[in-house]
């Protein structure tokens, strides 16, 4: 079950932009002096009117109004000196904190157990870290400062408006709940209809993904039509709930839009019936009329970021489900790993209801080399990856030396393990980048040593940029065998003190495998080693082949030892030299 | 706004007559927006004369009252009209280009990044829709208000509509200045938004290794780079398009004050009457409000333009 995000709402939304919060408040401090700046024009208009429109011409100090109008022209550019130094201060702090965050997304990805990333797709992650993330920069560096501005000239502007005329002030605003609370109802009532677009956002992004990775498959098993439509069904499905979302202020939009205009409707006939009965004078009259027409232009900052903030709200809670997703824990108190691995009674499935592993207890001594054989799903890779607690077992225990891997830190933890799996990932980098990764501090005179120990220099040296080569993504632009040979070196260049290859030579070419076993003939000397073989003819040579069968070791001894006492590893040998020989013949051929 | 359009209509030349019909709806809302200063006109004219009458103000809310309708009608088809228009079009797109790519040699696939793909069919169909919902109705308003607002002041006064308009070609310069910046920076965001969503797909796919070799989070420097790469890409961005933005807004704003001033000038040597001066105070305060949002509406547009240009890369046959 997913864990409930502990913060949700606005408060939430505010909690990631505590670091920040000086800028942020300065930047909303500026904004509000800015929108205050804004209404001074409309007051000085006020006070020309009320001079003009009040006295003989004769009377009139010029001067005074165009001291007013200097007044003006400065008060439009304090308003946006104001407004810019606020955009720009919200800007700095969203965009820290938009790249704060995406660390920390990032550093929560590295402590989930692998299992999480089974349950979630790439997609659904990539929305998160990057739409969801994005869409935090719209609150931050907008609404914060933008509604901050708008409220205090609504507010401003209103108790101007009252103090000039209490009756014509009310008459200017009594439309604008009326548009408050249409936007209220329909805030209310849609609050499933953005999960549901946004969760089918979601699905059109894994979609995506994989259509564009799955391409060599879809076109070699030619399955363009079948693929094609499940991407383009995600696009209907997404967009057809855009649609939904978007229907619902239609309507809400358009009487919002009048009703924050509409005041004049009230205000004419009231204003100029108090005027004709002399009650207000001219300059009052004028001065709300300019007012009554343009009061509510701040109010649609305030509608936007209600329509905002719900798909705000949303986003918001995607990341916190990420962000408190249960991970790895680790000791308060961690201990140092020991020599030689051991497991007590480990159980574990992928689902409560199926168990992959089921009770098995072992012992590795350091230096020794196991192998793990066994037919399709009978638990080896599983295993492979409790040891360095990829995932933690349901019930028993793995160990190093005496100390249960859940007691040590993740991070002393991994420097035990040296590990190739048959899919290699290679990222879109160098080689030497990508080599790198198995010791950030190794010189290139060390990355060269591992390379050519790995066989893999020669190759390297004919790319076009040697070790500065960019390989793409996934390592697109080199041969399999030419992969595995990488990851060997990087193996190399971390030198733990156990190794575990999964399955390393599995589809690699008789050439390839020759070079692989080679550079692997370097890697393990002195090292515990866990190898799952897939041939085993490459791992006669073990200290002790464990059989496994059904998520338990069936059978465990000497090459020699369980081929004169297991009936199930004899006959995975039999099937072994018989598939040596194996090869494709057509129909009749040798009749 | 013009070069958007008629690519996406090369596009979707079926939305044409929807697009018209979306005009059409904004323009005419626009012209009902605009109306109520007409009656405010009269009604001050009337007031000035002597002659307001409460019959004459119930004819005036009247008006009011009908064009506030229309407005409100408008902008309702207005909004039914575009957003299934545009979302039609980023779907159409993206199934064109979802098409097109399973057409591609896997040569193709092999320089182009899954991420790179992803963020043209997810982020810059977007950021075409957004241009679509956002710019679109500013442009359209701006356009009918800078035509159709001078018309109506040169009856009223020709000397200070001229003064009215005067300051709009003084905020094109502001207004090119700050489309070339949005123009350039935008393209570079792009691009390093679509390098952090493939270093992000790879972040997420590679995690196993990552976490083999203790280089998750801020280990992983090339994921950081690319993080901090975007971060001072929008930055700096914001920064450079913030300074044209408000100085152009600056120069359109501070019309009013050229209003001001020559109305003052005209009304003390008795060239403009006290009700024409009133409505050019009022106006003033208004009739930028258009234009003033047209400045920012051209972030949302360049917006578009790299997804555009991408989008005709990828098709190219």
């Amino acid at each position: 079950m997913e864990p409930k995000p502990k913060k949700q709402g606005l408060s939430g939304l505010i909690g990631l932009a505590a670091p920040q919060k000086g800028k942020l408040i300065l930047s909303g401090l500026l904004a509000i002096i800015g929108q205050g700046c804004g209404i001074v024009p409309f007051f000085i208009i006020y006070k020309i009117v009320a001079e003009i429109a009040g006295k003989p011409q004769s009377e009139i100090e010029q001067r005074f109004i165009y001291i007013l109008i200097l007044v003006a022209f400065a008060a439009i550019v304090l308003k946006h000196v104001c407004l810019g130094l606020s955009t720009t201060l919200s800007h700095i702090s969203s965009y820290n904190i938009l790249y704060n965050l995406r660390i920390k997304i990032t550093e929560k990805l590295g402590t989930l157990p692998l299992g999480y990333f089974n349950k979630k797709n790439t997609g659904e992650l990539k929305k998160v870290m990057s739409e969801d993330v994005e869409q935090m920069e719209i609150f931050l560096a907008h609404n914060i400062p933008e509604v901050a501005g708008a409220l205090v000239s609504t507010l401003l502007t209103a108790v101007i408006l009252f103090i000039v005329d209490w009756r014509l002030a009310l008459a200017t605003i009594i439309a604008i709940p009326t548009g408050f609370i249409f936007q209220m109802m329909i805030m209310g009532r849609g609050k499933e209809v953005t999960n549901k677009w946004l969760s089918a956002t979601k699905k059109m992004n894994a979609a995506m993904i994989e259509y564009i990775q799955g391409m060599s498959i879809i076109k070699a098993f030619n399955h363009t039509v079948e693929s094609f439509s499940k991407y383009s069904n995600s696009i209907d499905d997404c967009l057809h709930l855009e649609d939904e979302w978007s229907k619902r202020w239609h309507l809400p939009t358009a009487i919002f839009s009048v009703s924050i205009t509409a005041n004049m409707l009230l205000l004419l006939p009231v204003g100029a019936a108090m005027y004709l009965a002399g009650i207000i004078t001219l300059g009052k009259f004028v001065f709300f009329l300019l007012m009554g027409i343009g009061f509510g232009n701040p109010i649609w900052i305030i509608i936007t970021f209600g329509r905002l903030m719900e798909r705000n709200l949303v986003c918001q809670a995607h990341i916190e489900t990420v962000l408190t997703a249960e991970d790895l824990s680790e000791a308060l108190e961690p201990e140092k790993p020991g020599r030689g691995v051991s497991g007590k009674s480990i159980e574990f499935g992928y689902d409560k209801e199926t168990k992959v592993i089921e009770g098995i207890d072992f012992s590795i001594p350091p230096g020794k080399f196991i192998a793990l054989v066994g037919p399709s799903g009978a638990g080896k890779t599983t295993l492979a990856r409790l040891i360095p607690r990829f995932w933690d077992v349901d019930a028993g225990s793995i160990s190093l030396g005496e100390t249960d891997i859940r007691n040590m830190k993740i991070d002393d933890l991994m420097d035990q393990f040296g590990l190739i799996f048959q899919n290699v990932y290679l990222f879109n980098d160098t080689v030497l980048a990508n080599l790198r990764l198995g010791n950030p501090d190794a010189s290139e005179a060390e990355i060269m040593d591992a390379a050519k120990k790995a066989r893999c220099h020669e190759f390297i040296m004919k790319l076009p940029r040697g070790y500065d080569t960019v390989i793409g993504e996934k390592g697109a632009r080199i041969s399999g065998g030419e992969k595995q040979r990488l990851s060997i070196a990087r193996a190399l260049l971390k030198d733990s003190p156990i190794l575990i290859l999964d399955e390393v030579t599995a589809f690699i070419d008789p050439e390839n495998e020759a070079l692989i076993q080679d550079a692997i003939n370097k890697l393990i000397r002195d090292k515990t080693l866990i190898v799952i073989a897939h041939r085993i003819s490459t791992i006669i040579a073990a200290d002790e082949i464990w059989a496994l069968d059904k998520g338990r070791i069936a059978v465990r001894g000497t090459h020699e030892q369980l081929l004169s006492t297991s009936k199930l590893y004899k006959n995975m040998w039999e099937t072994h030299v018989s598939a040596q020989g194996w090869a494709l013949e057509r129909e009749g051929k040798n009749d | 706004m013009i070069k958007l359009m008629r690519q996406i209509l090369q596009w979707a030349p079926e939305l044409k007559g929807k697009f018209f019909l979306a005009a059409l709806f904004k323009i005419v809302e626009a012209m009902f927006m605009g109306a109520p200063y007409g009656f405010i006109f009269l009604t001050l004219n009337d007031l000035l004369a002597g002659s307001l009458s409460m019959k004459k103000v119930a004819f005036y809310t009247g008006g009011m009252a009908f064009c506030f309708l229309g407005q409100g009608i408008c902008s309702y088809f207005f909004s039914r009209t575009i957003w299934p228009t545009s979302n039609y079009l980023v779907k159409k797109l993206r199934i064109m280009v979802g098409e097109h790519l399973r057409r591609l040699s896997m040569g193709y696939f092999s320089k182009e990044t899954t991420g790179s793909l992803h963020t043209l069919v997810v982020d810059e169909m977007m950021a075409i829709q957004v241009a679509l919902y956002m710019a679109f109705a500013d442009f359209v308003v701006a356009f009918t208000f800078v035509i159709l607002t001078p018309i109506f002041l040169l009856f009223v006064d020709w000397r200070l509509a001229l003064v009215t308009v005067a300051v709009l070609p003084a905020a094109v310069p502001f207004y090119l200045w700050s489309s070339n910046v949005y123009t350039k920076g935008l393209r570079k965001r792009s691009d390093s938004q679509a390098e952090l969503n493939s270093e992000v797909i790879e972040y997420v796919q590679g995690i196993e290794v990552l976490k083999a070799f203790r280089q998750t989070g801020k280990q992983f420097e090339k994921f950081t780079r690319s993080l901090g790469g975007f971060r001072d890409i929008n930055l700096h961005l914001s920064m450079k398009g913030v300074v044209p933005t408000e100085l152009g807004l600056t120069v359109v704003e501070l019309g009013l004050c050229l209003i001001l001033m020559f109305a003052t000038i005209f009304l003390f040597n008795g060239t403009v009457s006290l009700s024409v001066f009133l409505i050019f105070l009022i106006m003033g305060l208004r009739i930028y409000e258009p234009i003033k949002r047209l400045i920012p509406a051209v972030a949302f547009l360049k917006l578009a333009e790299p997804a555009v240009y991408k989008v005709k890369n990828v098709l190219v046959p």
